[in-house]
């Protein structure tokens, strides 16, 4: 899987959302709105970059039961670890 | 049957890891905590080029946690089941030699060997994780 990601800060971590899922960001005073194809939404402090293709690594049993369930997998832009979510299972609204 | 292992450190408990499955020992990994992640889970960091899930392997073995939240030194290992291996870290407190294990009083101790009259508790790598 090689996706490209809009990476965003969300809770002060770095999370991805594939780009190809990605209807539209929005800007509002609390940050922005990641608005998915499907209607779901994500909230986040910041859209800090997008991505190029990106290799998502897969998640062991272990690491994949104790992250949130939407992440999907893990990779890595500017030398930071980000959760990629997989797009059907991605959070709704808030930041947090 | 004997097996070489790298003995670990975790609060009180020494631990043994399959040599086989260890890539590297590393210290001061830069963590980037995850807001929702559960117990166990210390964080994600950059490996060599690759994202890393770090995990505590004190609270994945039941015994006392690692003290602060930046680990000590990070065991990059291959954990899970065959077939759906990752690599990922465990924090550890402190590295402390590679030792050859009985295998056969391992599985008649319960998992725990005797290494120097102290007692070492093994690892399953395949199955780490799986209760909590």
């Amino acid at each position: 899987m090689s996706p490209e990601l809009v990476v965003v800060r969300r809770a002060g971590a770095l999370w991805g959302v594939p780009a190809a899922a990605v209807a539209a960001i929005e800007r509002g005073p609390e940050g922005v709105t990641v608005r998915l194809a499907g209607g779901r939404e994500l909230g986040a402090e910041a859209v800090v970059g997008l991505s190029g293709e990106v290799s998502v690594r897969g998640l062991a049993p272990p690491v994949r039961r104790r992250l949130p369930p939407a992440v999907a997998g893990l990779a890595l832009w500017n030398s930071e670890p980000v959760a990629v979510l997989g797009v059907a299972a991605a959070p709704a609204g808030g930041r947090r | 049957m004997s097996g070489a292992h790298l003995l670990v450190r975790v609060g009180e408990t020494t631990a043994a890891l399959p040599a086989a499955a260890v890539r590297r020992v590393v210290r001061s990994l830069r963590l980037h905590p995850l807001p929702g992640a559960g117990e166990g889970l210390l964080g994600l960091a950059e490996f060599a080029g690759e994202p890393l899930a770090v995990l505590d392997l004190a609270r994945l073995m039941g015994a006392a946690g690692v003290a602060g939240a930046s680990p000590a030194v990070t065991v990059v290992t291959w954990i899970g089941p065959a077939g759906d291996r990752e690599l990922v870290g465990l924090a550890v407190d402190e590295a402390l030699e590679v030792a050859e294990l009985d295998l056969g009083a391992a599985a008649a101790g319960a998992g725990e060997v005797l290494v120097a009259e102290r007692p070492v508790r093994l690892v399953d790598l395949e199955r780490l994780g799986e209760e909590a």
